[in-house]
């Protein structure tokens, strides 16, 4: 500002000085001749126009002087107010940083909350579950029961699916685990049985290929959801296709509905969501909450999984689940369990957890029937090792009945398990300890009513018995 | 994290499955024949016919625990589940013919005289 000031100053003092200057030399220069003409007005005239400009250019650079002056002012008053802003606009960064933090504080108290809320619901449609499959145990001859439970269990099935989507959505992992392999045909099973129009659902394919543990549930999960996409996108008369294969690089799950298809546009939304590429949370879902291929994205990206959209052949939509090699294994050549059990509250467990299933389709290698040191393939699973009953049956095992081995003890050895359960002897020791297979018991039972016509399968060459639970059931007898 | 089964006691003898037993018989409680009784004896049909592949993990248990003859109580507790559901399964493979039903009515009961006849001579031992 005051640089202008002294600018304009100058510009006045130059105006002078080149006034001053130009009378001057009109003054000196003036030819004499001129001065003896007499011709003394035209010097005159030239100085007072020389003054006039002079003082034109003093008026205009004074109007310049408080203009300027005034400019400077409003510059300063500007100046002033940027400052005022910039501080506000700090505070109020301050401030929404802030915000946003205890927002996301709040947002995780909320999801928390949610988690521990659905987990509860989960787990009582669990114990719904159980108390199901208690009472078909309780009346097991009963069909009416059975229908009943089925329709609890189903019911059950599916509440307990929507609580954990919650729980999904909340990007938390599954609050139901399995510790065994399941084999892909049965993880779509156990899919099929999440959703409403489980009979809809055929599934073909490699029973050879299984999952992990620990991939178990979220797989399920994944496949429910897709699942019940497609039978409710399609006309309730038509079939959901399934098919199970192994790639070389893990294995695929494809699900094929007769639907409509969807518009491209929503098509490539519903991929994003379904590969986990746009994550959706809880708070994203909106007025009409979608949570299945929400859901199915969050499981992806925990897993790893590959899930894709793509028109389907049939007109509808084909979901593609890539499972990864890492989470694929080889399933067990038998089923350690078909379905939901309960022991006979009568038969005190003896065996320890199973944990190696002997594969018992390999006729003539296979074990023998030698006693408790067999795990039970027939038996469910349980979650999780049960220490107390491991501990509890093995003081108690020299006082138990035992039934022999019909085959020499030479071919018991062929094919114990790889893991015996600790503390629990060969069975060579205890010879008046013998115990029978289905196999046996089939055998003995048949010869008995017909004399001998029907005891085909003898144990001595063929040998395997399959799925046997004969540990449960030996202390009663 | 992961939020257990609740209160599970290790000795309440429940085994949960992911696969639901409605799944399996696809959804029906009743067999498809009203004969089958707990006391009814099966016997695996031995001609060489193999399952079809599309035959599930069930039914190719069922079949190799009935090589020899079993009754459907037997076979029920050899796999652990409610024989109201293993007369589902055995009443679809009957059906298909890998299952056959022994006996039938091959031991008749004793006349009634027969069993009077017994329960004196034990009352008179």
């Amino acid at each position: 500002m005051s640089k202008t000031a002294s600018s304009r100053a100058t510009t006045r003092v130059v105006a002078w000085a080149c006034a001053a200057g130009a009378v001057v030399c009109v003054a000196v220069s003036w030819p004499p001749a001129a001065r003896a003409s007499g011709d003394t007005w035209a010097p005159l005239v030239a100085v007072a126009l020389v003054l006039v400009a002079a003082g034109l250019l003093t008026v205009a650079a004074a109007r310049a002087t408080s203009d300027a002056r005034t400019l400077g002012a409003r510059h300063d008053e500007l100046a002033a107010r940027l400052r005022e802003a910039e501080a506000a606009l700090g505070e109020a960064t301050a401030a929404l940083a802030a915000e946003q933090e205890a927002r996301a504080d709040q947002r995780a108290t909320v999801e928390t909350a949610v988690v521990a809320l659905s987990r509860k619901v989960q787990a009582s449609a669990h114990r719904i579950q159980e108390e199901a499959a208690r009472m078909v145990q309780r009346h097991s001859a009963d069909p009416d029961v059975l229908q009943t439970s089925m329709r609890i269990d189903h019911a059950a099935a599916q509440h307990a699916r929507q609580a954990q989507n919650l729980v999904a959505l909340c990007g938390r992992r599954p609050g139901q685990t399995w510790d065994e392999p399941l084999a892909l045909p049965d993880v779509v099973n156990a899919a099929a049985g999440r959703i409403t129009a489980f009979q809809r659902v055929d599934v073909s394919g490699d029973p050879g290929l299984a999952v992990v543990g620990r991939a178990v549930e979220p797989l399920v999960h994944v496949v429910a959801e897709l699942l019940a996409n497609a039978t409710q996108c399609s006309p309730p008369s038509t079939r959901v296709l399934v098919v199970v294969r192994q790639v070389q690089r893990g294995a695929v799950i494809e699900i094929d509905d007769g639907g409509v298809g969807l518009a491209p546009s929503e098509l490539e939304r519903v991929r994003e969501v379904v590969s986990g590429a746009r994550p959706v949370g809880i708070a994203d879902l909106g007025e009409v909450p979608q949570t299945g291929l929400a859901v199915v994205g969050t499981y992806a990206r925990l897993l790893g999984l590959r899930v894709d959209l793509v028109e389907s052949v049939y007109g509808g939509l084909r979901a593609v689940v890539l499972v990864p090699g890492q989470l694929t294994t080889a399933a067990a050549a038998a089923p350690g369990a078909l379905a939901p059990s309960v022991d006979d509250p009568r038969a005190e467990p003896v065996s320890a957890a199973p944990s190696v299933v002997p594969p018992p389709t390999g006729a003539g290698t296979g074990p023998v029937a030698t006693g408790p040191a067999r795990p039970a393939p027939g038996r469910a699973a349980p979650a999780e090792p049960r220490p107390g009953q491991q501990a509890a049956s093995t003081p108690s095992l020299p006082t138990l009945p035992q039934r022999r081995s019909r085959r020499a003890p030479g071919a018991t050895t062929a094919g114990t398990p790889a893991v015996p359960a600790p503390g629990i002897a060969r069975p060579e020791p205890r010879p008046p300890a013998p115990q029978q297979t289905a196999e046996e018991a089939g055998a003995w039972i048949g010869a008995f009513f017909s004399g001998g016509d029907c005891a085909e399968p003898q144990p001595d060459h063929d040998s395997q018995e399959p799925s046997v639970a004969t540990d449960g059931n030996s202390e009663d007898r | 994290m992961p939020v257990q089964k609740p209160v599970q006691k290790p000795t309440d003898g429940y085994h949960d499955h992911p696969v639901r037993s409605y799944v399996l018989t696809g959804g029906r409680a009743h067999p498809t024949r009203n004969t089958l009784r707990p006391e009814t004896l099966l016997c695996a049909v031995d001609d060489g016919r193999e399952l079809p592949l599309g035959a599930g993990r069930h039914e190719r248990a069922l079949l190799e625990t009935c090589r020899g003859t079993l009754s459907l109580a037997e076979l029920a507790a050899y796999l652990r589940l409610p024989a109201s559901l293993v007369a589902v399964l055995v009443s679809d493979l009957i059906d298909a013919g890998y299952l056959a039903v022994r006996s039938g009515g091959a031991h008749d009961l004793p006349g009634i005289d027969l069993l009077e006849e017994v329960l004196d001579g034990l009352r008179n031992f």
